[in-house]
């Protein structure tokens, strides 16, 4: 049984740093952009991963910010 | 046709006030206001580059619509003969809405009219045209491939801001004397500062943006130009209401701001915004900002907490919203969107989910630490944009030695807020022989009223004005 418990006030970031891991933009837009049915044109690629890494530094500080479970996401639907 | 000295005869043409007295009282007719709007359309646009679509048939409908009720005696609405125009966002029955895109252009015409529209020239405002912006909003600055570029009205070497530029540039020019835009992260407040008019984002889900083509709709607004306090008050005064054609409107009751503009600022808790607010502006900006923040006499300065993040996360939200609204047309046909879009759009679609229910997430935290600062201040203070308009073909903004690059650093001080769906004016400060620039008053949601009563405040100080030059 597991017995280590995330405290409710806390939550643990949803990864650690991005920008440390061993990631490659490159690669992920290429499979990511087919799995999306985007098939890039040449003079567009490096443009797009440009973009991708850029969004990857601005996705650090929130993605690194730890929120409490309770925290709900803002979306809401009224039935 | 157009009948220039019976209109001088009455004041300023671009007063929301001047035009419906003249009207109610005779002085001029509705019709002869419409002429001399399509002729100054016509003389001065070709250099604003303002207007993507003028609707002349439509609006001599409404204008002899309104000649009849003013022969028979019927009551007149309060917009009664106001020409305006709407960001080419909006849907005009009859008409394509283009939302800045080339891509647009191959859709039928829209078969309805947006709600407040129908508000608008229900309270007897006269629709005009639709107005440039950045294609599909996504943007600062209205320079737009498929329909140009609207300059600054104040300097034509200069930026008009945006994305609803072409809305901001108009009502600045006096073509219209109200207008209406959208603003997803600072898409009205940013160019409202840079041509230095009032610009108006109300609470989030205020006004209905049936009609409206989105953006990001967890974000999207919609919102009022104009070049008094009172006439903005009048034009959102006319839009409020319930409308089941828009998920996120309001149920609440149209709240009213116009009984409030004369109650002055007695009893209203101010403080400026610190931290985040505080940094990477202009000097002239800064003047700006102290310049309001004395006239109201206040001293407190408060700090939302993690605003880096808050701003991180409205990007994060835009960019995913906006390219899953358009996953369909980047597929297909990538290279018929605006370069300036393009390659943002396509880096958007590929956000994993995690990093977007993060940023909701922390959407709702954000908001909370908002509230709490809401028990015991009314209203915030913060600059609207870092800097005066910049020239068209700057890139980047050097500020206490710091370089940033210019585009998204338009929305440093606009974004945050948006996020949390705060209601904001943003009023103009514009020195004589100087460039306009603006600064936001902040209210918690639904407390419009309490931002028209500071906002007329400092325009009956003498602190804020529209100046032609």
């Amino acid at each position: 049984m597991n017995t280590s418990k995330i405290p409710e006030t806390e939550s643990h970031p949803i990864s650690g740093s991005l920008l440390e891991t061993q990631f490659d933009a490159a690669t992920y837009v290429d499979q990511a952009s087919a799995l999306a049915g985007l098939s890039l044109p040449p003079s567009l690629r490096s443009g797009v991963i440009a973009n991708f890494e850029h969004l990857l530094k601005i996705a650090q500080p929130v993605v690194e910010f730890p929120l409490p479970e309770t925290v709900e996401s803002a979306a809401t639907f009224r039935p | 046709m157009t009948n220039l000295s019976e209109l001088s005869d009455f004041g300023d043409f671009t007063s929301i006030s001047t035009l419906t007295r003249a009207v109610g009282q005779r002085s001029a007719s509705a019709d002869s206001i419409l002429d001399r709007t399509f002729a100054d359309i016509a003389t001065r646009d070709a250099t604003l580059n303002c207007f993507t679509t003028l609707v002349p048939d439509r609006a001599y409908r409404q204008t002899a619509q309104i000649s009849r009720a003013v022969a028979v005696g019927q009551a007149l609405g309060p917009l009664v003969g106001v020409p305006f125009a709407v960001k080419n966002l909006f849907d005009i029955a009859g008409v394509t809405t283009l939302a800045g895109a080339k891509i647009n252009q191959d859709n039928p015409p829209a078969q309805q009219d947006a709600t407040v529209i129908t508000r608008l020239e229900k309270a007897g405002a006269v629709l005009v045209g639709a107005l440039n912006m950045d294609e599909y909003a996504y943007g600062f600055v209205t320079i737009n491939e498929h329909f140009g570029t609207t300059p600054n009205p104040h300097d034509p070497t200069r930026m008009s801001g945006g994305s609803s530029g072409g809305s901001a540039a108009a009502v600045a020019a006096g073509l219209v004397p109200f207008s209406l835009g959208s603003d997803t992260n600072g898409s009205i407040r940013v160019p409202a500062s840079l041509c230095g008019v009032y610009g108006l984002k109300p609470t989030y889900g205020r006004l209905s943006r049936a009609g409206a083509y989105l953006f990001s709709a967890s974000l999207d607004h919609v919102g009022p130009f104009a070049r008094s306090v009172r006439d903005l008050a009048l034009v959102y005064d006319a839009m409020q209401g319930q409308d089941d054609r828009d998920p996120i409107c309001t149920a609440r009751p149209p709240e009213l701001v116009i009984p409030h503009l004369e109650e002055g600022i007695e009893g209203i808790r101010m403080a400026r915004l610190g931290g985040h607010f505080d940094r990477g502006m202009e000097p002239v900006v800064r003047e700006g900002l102290m310049q309001v923040v004395s006239t109201l006499k206040t001293n407190n300065v408060v700090e939302l907490p993690e605003t880096h993040r808050a701003r991180a996360a409205a990007y994060l939200i835009t960019a995913c919203e906006g390219s899953q609204l358009h996953l369909a047309r980047l597929q297909q046909r990538p290279m018929d969107f605006d370069q300036a879009t393009r390659e943002r759009f396509l880096a958007g679609a590929l956000i994993p989910n995690s990093w977007y229910i993060q940023a909701q997430r922390l959407r709702r935290w954000y908001r909370d630490r908002a509230r709490e600062i809401f028990q015991s201040v009314d209203i915030l203070i913060a600059p609207t944009t870092p800097c005066v308009a910049p020239p068209l073909d700057q890139t980047t903004l050097d500020i206490d030695g710091e370089t940033y690059p210019l585009r998204p650093h338009l929305g440093f001080y606009t974004q945050p807020l948006s996020f949390i769906g705060l209601p904001v004016i943003s009023v103009p400060i514009h020195p004589p022989g100087q460039l306009p620039v603006g600064v936001q008053l902040v209210a918690a949601p639904y407390q419009e009223a309490k931002l028209f009563q500071v906002a007329a405040y400092l325009e009956r100080q003498g602190i804020t004005a529209v100046r032609s030059e």
